[in-house]
């Protein structure tokens, strides 16, 4: 990886060695990686699809935030 | 996706589907036909993100079915906003202090844009710090390589690897107070001191000076002069562009701002409804 940026490497790589944790799951057909801020809560990470049209719902940007239900996952 | 399960098919099944989130609470009236409404354009290939306002029926509709409210969409809009902030975020997730655009959203988002009918035309709002050489030089091919009209706008920076994207749209324009940093590649991380390293690192940075050279009016020469000019930078070789700078050297059309990147923009357009002649014409008229 090679950055080119004005900001100073140490400022930007700040805090990388810290543990983040990530889940995909699949959201009324979309499949994405979010990143779970507490029980109920997750940010959008990334949207794994190959709709296109996905990548331009604003509900599905990354950094949105997403309410999780346990019931989605775990009653089919 | 599938915001009108079933409009338009016949009413047998148009009830299938309406059946289909589990047989909750949702009995089908007597009348089976009229639980589709009317209203519901039964429009072919029906693209829900063409954006038609929905009435009142297609949002209980779509609350019945898909246990969601979707807003209104506001009009369509034939200028799509892209804009380029933060760190430009490679194949390391950055952690979170910075702001960053996520290549791999972006390039779908451009394919999307690209595809869509009801897009004429890319506005590409730049503020940002730089980022990964491939995500940016991907970014920028993307932009560069589609065939509707494009206009980038720099507002308060575009550093680094921001130059080819900025470089990338088919007219550019810079803020009379924003800057542009022309500064050497270096490599983060490990580096070895072999040889090799350099040789890697100055094909990694020919690649940038490829694409911008052959993007503006700058020359090779120049560009490489102005990447390494010593006692403009504080802690590093380079020089800052100041908004009318970037223009007088070729890099950036014209100093201006938000109406007149829309102006370009909307010109363009214009252009090529013009080219592509009277049917196509007849096509985007009838989707504004």
């Amino acid at each position: 990886m090679i950055l080119y940026t004005v900001l100073p490497i140490e400022q930007v790589l700040e805090g990388i060695e810290r543990e983040r944790h990530f889940a995909d799951i699949e959201v009324q057909g979309v499949t994405m990686t979010v990143e779970p801020v507490s029980a109920e809560e997750a940010t959008i990470v990334r949207i794994i699809s190959t709709d296109p049209r996905d990548f331009l719902k604003p509900a599905l940007q990354p950094g949105r935030k997403i309410r999780l239900t346990a019931t989605l996952e775990n009653s089919h | 996706m599938t915001e009108w399960p079933g409009s338009g098919g016949p009413p047998w099944k148009a009830r299938v589907s309406s059946a289909k989130p589990g047989g909750e609470v949702n009995p089908v009236p007597e009348k089976a036909p009229p639980s589709v409404p009317p209203s519901e354009p039964p429009e072919p290939g029906g693209d829900s993100d063409r954006a038609q306002p929905q009435t009142a029926e297609a949002q209980t509709e779509s609350l019945r079915q898909l246990g969601e409210m979707r807003t209104p969409p506001a009009p369509p809009s034939n200028i799509h906003v892209m804009s380029i902030i933060g760190q430009i975020e490679g194949h390391i997730i950055l952690p979170p202090q910075n702001k960053t655009t996520k290549y791999e959203h972006v390039l779908p988002q451009l394919v999307a844009v690209e595809q869509n009918p009801a897009i004429e035309g890319l506005l590409v709002i730049l503020n940002t710090v730089g980022g990964d050489v491939e995500a940016g030089l991907a970014i920028a091919e993307m932009i560069d390589s589609m065939s509707k009209p494009s206009a980038s706008l720099v507002l308060g920076g575009g550093h680094s690897i921001a130059l080819p994207i900025a470089v990338s749209c088919k007219y550019r324009l810079i803020a009379s107070t924003a800057t542009m940093t022309v500064h050497p590649l270096r490599l983060s991380g490990l580096v070895i001191g072999v040889p090799q390293t350099y040789e890697y690192l100055e094909k990694m940075q020919d690649r940038v000076i490829k694409f911008v050279t052959e993007h503006s009016r700058i020359t090779a020469d120049k560009f490489r002069e102005l990447m390494f000019r010593t006692g403009e930078l504080v802690r590093d070789v380079g020089t800052v562009l100041v908004g009318a700078d970037a223009v007088n050297l070729g890099l950036i059309d014209a100093v201006g701002g938000l109406s007149d990147a829309l102006a370009a923009l909307n010109k363009m357009i214009e252009e090529k409804r013009a080219r592509e002649g009277r049917a196509d014409a007849r096509q985007a008229i009838s989707l504004q």
